[in-house]
């Protein structure tokens, strides 16, 4: 076992390994030939991030972001992954189990329309009314998720002043990456995305020169956390509370996913969408919207109608006969689902704004007394 | 934590503490953070205390003894411990949920449970989906293939890696504080401790020498024995290959996942769909069975009233529907005001939307209860109200003349008190209404109205001195108060006894409807998964098979016309014709399935209509609700609710002829296409002799021959024409047989053969007649041998025997069909005259021996088409010929004759026919095809993913563990000079 002051040193040394031992490991490759470790190591080091850091909370960043990881995943993760690269990290597996969620879906369609018999007019219909439901439940099965993971993002950000998706750049130390072409240097984390291992250090203004300087950004959150501004150590006290609005909102997301994407799937195959109103959609946005031959105030109209008659109006009729149902199962079904979907909604916005409060502790305030309940 | 020292240069000044740190002490080198900030030397870091009373405080520091294990378990066990595990999982969930507790482990398991929980709510959602019941069953039963493959996957792709490697991609182990986890989940994070006292069976083991099945390992991956470390290398290599494990895994699994779980869902429909059919048939036959015992003992009992059919039905009303029937027709007055009436036909046409009796009602509540229109009831309060309303009339209207002009209004006028009674039961009594009739109609309102009007201004008017624009302002006030007063004093009649009657009979109508329907779903009904429609998927790819059309024949037959198509059936039913023994086996097959096919349909037709003499359920239902509206409500609802049922029972019927057609026809087309060189025979003449012959006695022949150009000696010449006209004759035979059922198709295809006179279809009716007589009509004899002999069970043989038996009938039909549609061009040769003929037996030359049989039988074939009323109507006329009147001098024979001779005409009586004869052969063999192309379309796209991706697999574990561009494998001997010596 490496000792303790052994592992500082390594922190010390790479400082965005925290929370796993890959650095120990670099450190006894003794069985290695050590002219070939050197030989590796010769790499100049042209990183973009000279270390971690925390990222622009913007859209633009944001889809940035996005891009690069998914980029990633084809050209880096997969490639080190079936290579066995020794610096592999579980963030990468992550990363690559993303793939098989975005192509498993396209092939089962595939593989469905492949099976009908499209000289057979009858069957082609079915099968038309079948992929329609298909489609449309895919759509709103995504349309799910972003609903439930946006209903809690957003309670949290606004009442809590967190940004759950705040993106970092962890800097990768090329001492621990001998991989070259496929060497990566970037991985794009997110500052909140582990309860065990958040990233606080990124949060402190690193340039502030007095404490309050430094916990600048703390000390906006707890004021948020309602904890009041003489409060001692006000990141220390904020801590525990964002690690408990961390889990909170990871478990209510997933929760709320199930139920958001239950809904969607259930919305998707009632008779309402049937009436032509994914042909209508298309049609008005191609012809109407875009097509020749109108002027602003027609294609205004038919951008209306786009959303109104082809969208919500279903969307709408479709909800009312999903809690009807048409038999007494789908009925309770129909319920269920909806009245769960409610329910889970509102607990988990009230159980985040009203469970992860800071007032009602105890805060040591400046003067190093215990400040008895604040309200 | 640890990285906090270099990056904050103050945190919170805290006195050291440095015993804090391990005792296995080594100097750490000086860094440069001590000489950049030589003033912060003195200070470390601890953490501050959260002062928050969440369990997130460390308490204590002691640290845990390690207990973790790896998992050995076999697939069971593991599947035990999923199921165990979730429970742990809900835990998880209301700890992070509604406290904010846990750990990245546990908030991950949440996801886990949430993604199980959320798709059992899908599952739901499907399973009780209205689209498509078996569809959705299926998606239900893919849902659960899904995650089966999804599960089964990396195991799938461990099992080589492991037998190639040792290493076990899937190697769980159970963390200090009871977790489970993938071993190999974290590269950078390996417990390889656990592997200590593993011995090499991968048992734990005290005993055994520490890491010997690490060591096993090794020697399987060839890492020498002789380098420094070897353990570690061991581990390295190990750490590789679980790697490049799960990236493939994480590569494949997108496709794997949805092909493996479409393949598993395609073999699970067959044997699904069967035991789901079967399932549904016989409760569907349970329920039929139960319904009529039920309505045979109402109908034995003779009871008409509905409360109690309904209660012996167990027919229940909706108590929403019927408290809003009972509110709009208020209570007991017999009356209802106008408004409400509308909302009453409104009800009725919505509720009883659709089935065959809403229009019956609305008439009877029109001409029987008169209820259409408002009325008004003339009392003597009726009266007083009228006086009182004309003198309110007056005053008003003198109060909308100007105060200074009032002067001019006649006294008369403005002393008037209103119409006497009498005037008014005079004006009543003027304007149509009987004096001391009780009720006024809608219509006579209007005249009641301006009589009144004209009354008072002619009373108050009597001496002509009333300004004429002061009148005509009173007749229109007059005219409004009237109207307003009539509103409210009309009402519609409507009797409620009767009502209520009608609502019972109607909701009684319509539960036996969905009840009927019910039954009907799983067995006739047009929908996937009812016996009808499985047949239909299942007997056409039979008849393929049986047929041995190849892969590339229908491809063609898929992706061409149908002129096309029919020639290359053609050819495959020459092909089998000409060999008699392949003829026997395809027919044999053929039958065999047709048989099957057709007695189950007929089984649950039966059961649901029975015979003549032996009514099932429908017959039954409609003799129920005929006799029940008889008594109860006018002709015009017993009639109609009689055509109700016969109509649906006709078209249950044609269900069934139209799946008996449609799967006899092409063993009856082989059977033509065998018995080919004989029909030419029958029709030119089996020789050139006869043919001259033939072409002596009639005069289309002549049309076979082309003009004798070259002057050729008689006899060589009509030997040339008489094969030129035997090969366009069989030909045509063949085309036809193939094609539509559709006369016209067959007259212009016949004039097509014709080479010499075209003159019209009127030369060659004979001919025609005498060559749909030969294609349709029995199956030959030699034909039935030919199968039978292929039968190898005696009880094969009689279920093709009787299936046999209704193909001939069926084929009998089609035969009349042919006479009768087209009785206009063979007017000497159609059904009407055969079955004239053979009623005139019965009725003129009083045959009442076969003939008689006959008649009686084919009447009562004929139930179903025409309705039991009409059937009976016939078969008491005959009884009763032969019973009472047959010697009778002045009974009229002709009009009985012309009568039942019109009723057992198929194509007067039956219109239908024509679209119930079923699917001609080249569209039925076109679909069939394109079924079967689609089919092999999916199989080849999933076969060919499963393949490409299963070699891609294999290729890239024959790879694993190997020396790549990530892994060098270059060791440290461990002593150049002895190459012995194992590291441990």
């Amino acid at each position: 076992m490496v000792t303790v002051s052994k592992n500082l040193v390594n922190y010390v040394n790479n400082p965005a390994a925290i929370g796993s031992f890959s650095a120990s490991s670099t450190s006894t490759k003794s069985y290695i030939d050590k002219n070939l470790k050197e030989k590796e190591a010769k790499k100049e080091n042209n990183h973009i991030y000279k270390k971690d850091t925390l990222l622009d909370d913007t859209i633009s960043e944001k889809m940035r972001v996005n891009w690069e990881k998914t980029k990633d995943i084809p050209l880096k993760h997969f490639p080190r992954g079936l290579g066995g690269a020794q610096d592999y990290t579980f963030f990468e597996f992550l990363q690559t189990a993303k793939f098989p969620y975005y192509v498993g879906g396209p092939i089962l369609a595939a593989l469905f329309y492949a099976g009908v018999n499209k000289n057979n007019f009858q069957a082609a219909k079915a099968a038309k009314t079948v992929a329609k439901h298909m489609a449309l439940g895919v759509a709103l099965y995504y349309v799910g998720a972003a609903i439930a993971k946006g209903i809690v993002n957003k309670t949290v950000k606004w009442t809590r002043g967190i940004d759950l998706n705040q993106p970092y750049a962890r800097a990768i130390p090329t001492s621990t990456n001998q991989t070259g072409v496929f060497r990566k240097d970037t991985e794009y984390h997110k500052v909140f995305e582990s309860a065990d291992f958040t990233r606080w250090d990124l949060l402190y203004n690193h340039d502030g020169k007095t404490p309050a300087e430094i916990n600048e950004r703390y000390s906006k959150i707890a004021k948020r956390y309602g904890i009041k501004e003489d409060a001692s150590d006000v990141d220390s006290t904020v801590k525990p509370l964002i690690k408990k609005t961390i889990i909170m909102a990871r478990a209510w997301q997933y929760a709320l996913t199930a139920c958001y994407v239950a809904l969607g799937i259930g919305l998707a195959n009632q008779n309402p969408w049937n009436k032509e109103s994914l042909a209508g959609f298309k049609r008005t946005v191609k012809d109407g919207i875009f097509g020749k031959g109108y002027n602003i105030k027609d294609r205004l109209h038919n951008a209306k109608i786009a959303v109104y008659d082809y969208a919500l109006k279903p969307l709408g009729r479709s909800f009312e006969s999903f809690w009807k149902g048409h038999n007494k199962a789908s009925s309770i079904a129909g319920k269920t689902v909806i009245g769960l979907t409610g329910l889970a909604t509102l607990t988990a916005i009230s159980l985040l704004i009203g469970k992860t409060s800071g007032r009602g502790h105890k805060i040591v305030n400046k003067d190093g007394q215990n400040n008895e309940v604040q309200k | 934590m640890g990285n906090l020292i270099n990056t904050i240069p103050v945190y919170k000044p805290q006195t050291t503490q440095t015993t804090a740190t391990n005792s296995v002490s080594v100097k750490a080198p000086a860094h440069a953070i001590e000489t950049q900030f030589p003033q912060y030397q003195n200070f470390s870091y601890l953490p501050a205390e959260p002062l928050s009373p969440a369990r997130t405080t460390p308490k204590g520091m002691k640290p845990h003894s390690p207990n973790g294990y790896l998992v050995k378990e076999n697939i069971f066990q593991s599947a035990a411990s999923t199921v165990k595990s979730y429970a742990d999982y809900v835990k998880y969930f209301y700890n992070a949920a509604f406290k904010g507790e846990g750990t990245d482990y546990s908030v991950g398991k949440i996801n886990d449970l949430a993604i199980r929980t959320g798709s059992l709510g899908i599952a739901a959602v499907l399973a009780t989906s209205k689209l498509f019941p078996f569809a959705k069953g299926m998606e239900f039963v893919g849902l659960a293939t899904w995650f089966a493959s999804m599960a089964v996957w990396p195991r799938v792709i461990g099992t080589p890696i492991k037998m190639a490697t040792g290493v076990d991609i899937n190697q769980k182990y159970v963390d200090s504080y009871g977790r489970r986890k993938n071993f190999f989940e974290d590269p950078q994070y390996l417990a390889w401790d656990l592997y200590r006292h593993i011995d090499k069976n991968g048992n734990f083991n005290k005993q055994a020498p520490d890491y010997e099945k690490l060591d096993a390992i090794g020697d399987k991956l060839g890492i020498p024995r002789d380098i420094k470390n070897r353990r570690e290398a061991i581990q390295d290599k190990m750490k590789q290959i679980a790697i490049q494990g799960n990236a493939l895994w994480m590569l494949t699994a997108g496709v794997m996942t949805p092909v493996i779980s479409s393949i598993v869902a395609d073999s699970l429909q067959k044997p699904l769909q069967d035991s789901i059919e079967k399932y549904r048939t016989n409760a569907s036959s349970k329920k039929a069975v139960e319904l009529t015992q039920k309505v045979d003992s109402l109908i034995s009992n003779n009871v008409n009233d509905y409360p109690t059919i309904m209660k012996s039905l167990g027919i229940t009303v909706d108590p929403k529907v019927k408290t809003k029937f009972e509110a709009l027709l208020g209570g007991e007055s017999n009356r209802i005001n106008p408004d409400t009436f509308k909302d009453l036909e409104k009800f009725i046409s919505e509720r009883y939307f659709a089935t065959g009796i809403e229009s019956a009602i609305t008439k009877e509540m029109k001409d029987v209860m008169d209820a259409a229109e408002p009325y008004v009831n003339i009392t003597n309060n009726f009266k007083n109200d009228l006086r009182q309303l004309t003198a309110d009339a007056i005053q008003e209207v003198v109060q909308m003349v100007p105060e200074e002009k009032r002067g001019m209004i006649p006294k008369r006028f403005l002393d008037y008190k209103g119409l006497k009674i009498e005037e008014i039961s005079k004006a009543l009594e003027e304007s149509g209404v009987r004096f001391g009739e009780e009720e006024i109609g809608l219509v006579k309102q209007g005249s009641v109205k301006n009589l009144l009007a004209r009354k008072v201004i002619w009373t108050v008017n009597e001496e002509q001195n009333v300004d004429k624009s002061l009148l005509e302002a009173l007749r229109s006030h007059i005219n409004k108060k009237t109207e307003s007063y009539f509103e409210q004093v009309r009402f519609n009649k409507v009797d409620t006894e009767k009502m209520k009657k009608i609502f019972d009979f109607a909701e009684t109508n319509l539960s036996l409807k969905q009840q009927l329907e019910e039954i009907q779903k799983a067995t006739i009904m047009n929908i996937s998964e009812s016996t009808t429609a499985i047949n239909w998927t299942k007997v056409p790819k039979k008849y393929l098979q049986a047929l041995g059309l190849s892969k590339v024949e229908m491809q063609e037959i898929a992706n061409t016309d149908s002129r096309h198509a029919g020639k290359i059936i053609s050819r495959k039913f020459e092909e089998i014709a000409a060999n008699s023994e392949r003829y026997g086996k395809v027919l044999n097959q053929m039958s065999k399935y047709a048989a099957e096919a057709v007695s189950k349909e007929e089984k649950a037709v039966i059961q649901l209509l029975g015979t003549a003499d032996n009514p099932g359920l429908m017959a039954k239902i409609q003799e129920l609700m005929t006799r029940s509206a008889s008594r109860n409500f006018s002709q015009l609802m017993t009639d109609n609710i009689e055509n109700q049922y016969t109509m649906n029972i006709r078209s249950v019927y044609q269900k069934l002829t139209n799946t008996i057609d449609s799967f006899t026809r092409p063993i009856k087309a082989l059977d033509t296409f065998k018995d080919i060189e004989n029909i030419a025979d029958k029709i030119l003449g089996s020789n050139v002799d006869q043919f001259r012959e033939n072409l002596k006695n009639k005069p289309i022949y002549y049309m076979f021959l082309t003009p004798n150009k070259e002057n050729k000696p008689e006899a060589e010449f009509l030997s040339q024409e008489y094969s030129r006209a035997r090969t366009a004759l069989k030909a045509y035979i063949k085309d036809i047989v193939l094609q539509k059922n559709d006369i016209n198709d067959w007259s212009t295809k016949m004039e097509a053969i014709l080479p010499g006179y075209k003159k019209g279809i009127n030369h060659s009716k004979t001919m025609l007649w005498n060559i749909a007589n030969e294609v349709n009509g029995s199956i030959s004899e030699d034909t039935v041998a030919a199968i039978m002999k292929e039968c190898k069970a005696e009880n094969e043989k009689n279920i093709i025997q009787r299936f046999i038996k209704i193909a001939d009938k069926s084929t009998e039909r089609m035969k009349f069909h042919f006479m009768g549609i087209h009785n206009k061009i063979w007017p000497h040769a159609n059904e009407t005259n055969i079955n004239r003929g053979l009623v005139e037996k019965v009725f003129k030359q009083k045959d009442f021996g076969e003939a008689y049989e006959k008649v009686i039988s084919l009447l009562k074939d004929r139930v179903h088409d025409l309705g039991r009323k009409e059937t009976f109507k016939c078969l008491q006329m005959v009884y009763d010929f032969k019973d009472k009147y047959k010697d009778a001098k002045n009974y009229n024979v002709d009009p009985a004759i012309d009568y039942i001779v019109s009723k057992l005409n198929y194509s007067i009586a039956n219109k239908p026919l024509a679209q119930r004869s079923g699917k001609n052969i080249t569209d039925f063999v076109i679909s069939a095809s394109e079924n079967a192309c689609a089919r092999n379309k999916w199989s080849k796209l999933a076969i060919g993913l499963l393949v490409g991706t299963g070699a891609l697999t294999l290729g890239t574990i024959a790879l694993m563990g190997r020396k790549n561009y990530f892994n060098k494998d270059q060791y440290e001997p461990l002593n150049p000079k002895t190459p012995e010596g194992v590291t441990k």
